[in-house]
């Protein structure tokens, strides 16, 4: 399993972060994941292979929406590396799992953000449970 | 101030639907991008944002990008005429933002403050820099040819400060604007809200950074109002909220961006 094949895994358990329904999957993950990384990549070629991918699989509807998703977590990603925030306590809490199994405190942004202490971490992954049931129940009002 | 004639860019002729919305936020950006700012002039905010392109193509980079240190060759860019209207300590900033997200540090900030930029400056730099990325990176992703930039609009920088006792310092890199100090004419920044994440905050030294930011994420990602709500598809999008968390949660993670 590459590192593609886990962001699709982890994205398909409830434990992302993100509410799912039961067996709920994310339609052409494997098309969007290639993609999105060939732009953060820079990779010219790599890239037009996965546009040509996308386009095939997906209409070109989706590979529009896709390059403007992509092209914005290319600006956020520098905005908050550039500034140095720290990620905001609730959210490091929702996420603590998943962060852990992707390894993101490799990153050498992670250094900007405080760990949360070990005598509060049982809590913090009773948060990152409810979280994203809350966040399931918010409904916008239109 | 605003251009006598409507610029043409960012056209419906493209082969992929781009949504109007966004179509319409990036011609307003080139027009914010091409006035006097807070801190920069039209032609140096212009210049930030050739820059930002230039950036792609530059060799220093690259090989910058291969040592184990990003500050472990002892070169300086060698500046164009574009460069010069901003100067080196600008340059580099734009450069490293550009080409080396990973491994952005205080240092970037520190230098740049000990070379004469202000906070001020350095924000409006930063925001400036990302927003033309996101805009260019758009149509990169869709293998189409990149907008021309505007022309810029003479003038002096608008020298608007937010004061000392508004802002929140050591928290981030840069000062920003605190919690509790989104009033005034800054009450719009936090769509109404009391408070924000840091995400939101980020650029708030110089709102205005923080409202191109806010234009371009409202079209290309989802507005404030619509980010928490995982259970909502927002209304003519191709794709469902999965499929935008994944597009994000991958480009974030091959810049190694931990927030």
């Amino acid at each position: 399993m590459n590192k593609a094949d886990a962001d699709v895994s982890l994205l398909n358990q409830a434990e992302s972060g993100l509410p799912q329904e039961d067996g709920q999957e994310v339609a052409y993950a494997a098309e969007l994941a290639a993609f999105a990384e060939a732009l953060a990549g820079g990779d010219t070629g790599a890239l037009a292979a996965a546009r040509a991918e996308l386009d095939a699989v997906a209409g070109r509807a989706v590979t529009a929406d896709a390059a403007a998703i992509a092209a914005n977590f290319q600006c956020m990603t520098r905005v908050a590396d550039a500034t140095g925030i720290p990620l905001d306590t609730p959210m490091m809490a929702a996420s603590q799992s998943v962060r852990d199994k992707l390894d993101f405190h490799q990153y050498a942004s992670a250094t900007n953000s405080k760990p949360i202490p070990r005598p509060l971490r049982p809590v913090a992954r009773l948060l990152g449970k409810a979280i994203p049931v809350i966040l399931k129940r918010v409904r916008l009002k239109l | 101030m605003r251009s006598e004639t409507a610029p043409a860019f960012f056209l419906d002729d493209s082969p992929y639907p781009i949504r109007e919305g966004v179509l319409e936020a990036y011609r307003e950006l080139w027009q914010r991008f091409s006035e006097p700012g807070d801190s920069w002039t039209g032609a140096q905010r212009i210049a930030i944002a050739q820059e930002s392109r230039d950036a792609k193509d530059c060799d220093l980079c690259v090989r910058r990008k291969q040592q184990l240190s990003p500050y472990g060759l002892n070169e300086s860019h060698v500046l164009s005429d574009n460069g010069k209207l901003i100067g080196a300590a600008a340059v580099d900033c734009v450069h490293r933002i550009v080409t080396d997200p990973a491994r952005l540090s205080r240092r970037m900030v520190e230098d740049a403050r000990s070379s004469g930029l202000s906070d001020e400056q350095i924000v409006e730099l930063i925001g400036i820099t990302c927003v033309t990325m996101a805009i260019d990176e758009h149509y990169r992703a869709l293998g189409l040819p990149l907008a021309p930039l505007p022309e810029p609009v003479p003038g002096p920088p608008r020298g608007r400060r937010i004061a000392e006792d508004r802002q929140e310092i050591g928290t981030a890199y840069v000062p920003m604007l605190a919690r509790d100090s989104a009033v005034g004419d800054e009450a719009d920044l936090w769509s109404g809200r009391r408070t924000a994440i840091h995400i939101i905050r980020a650029l708030s030294l110089v709102p205005d950074a923080l409202r191109d930011l806010t234009i371009l994420s409202n079209e290309q990602y989802l507005t404030l109002e619509e980010a928490p709500a995982f259970a909502l598809q927002p209304e003519g999008r191709a794709i469902d909220r999965l499929q935008m968390e994944l597009l994000a949660t991958r480009v974030s993670q091959v810049n190694e961006c931990f927030y």
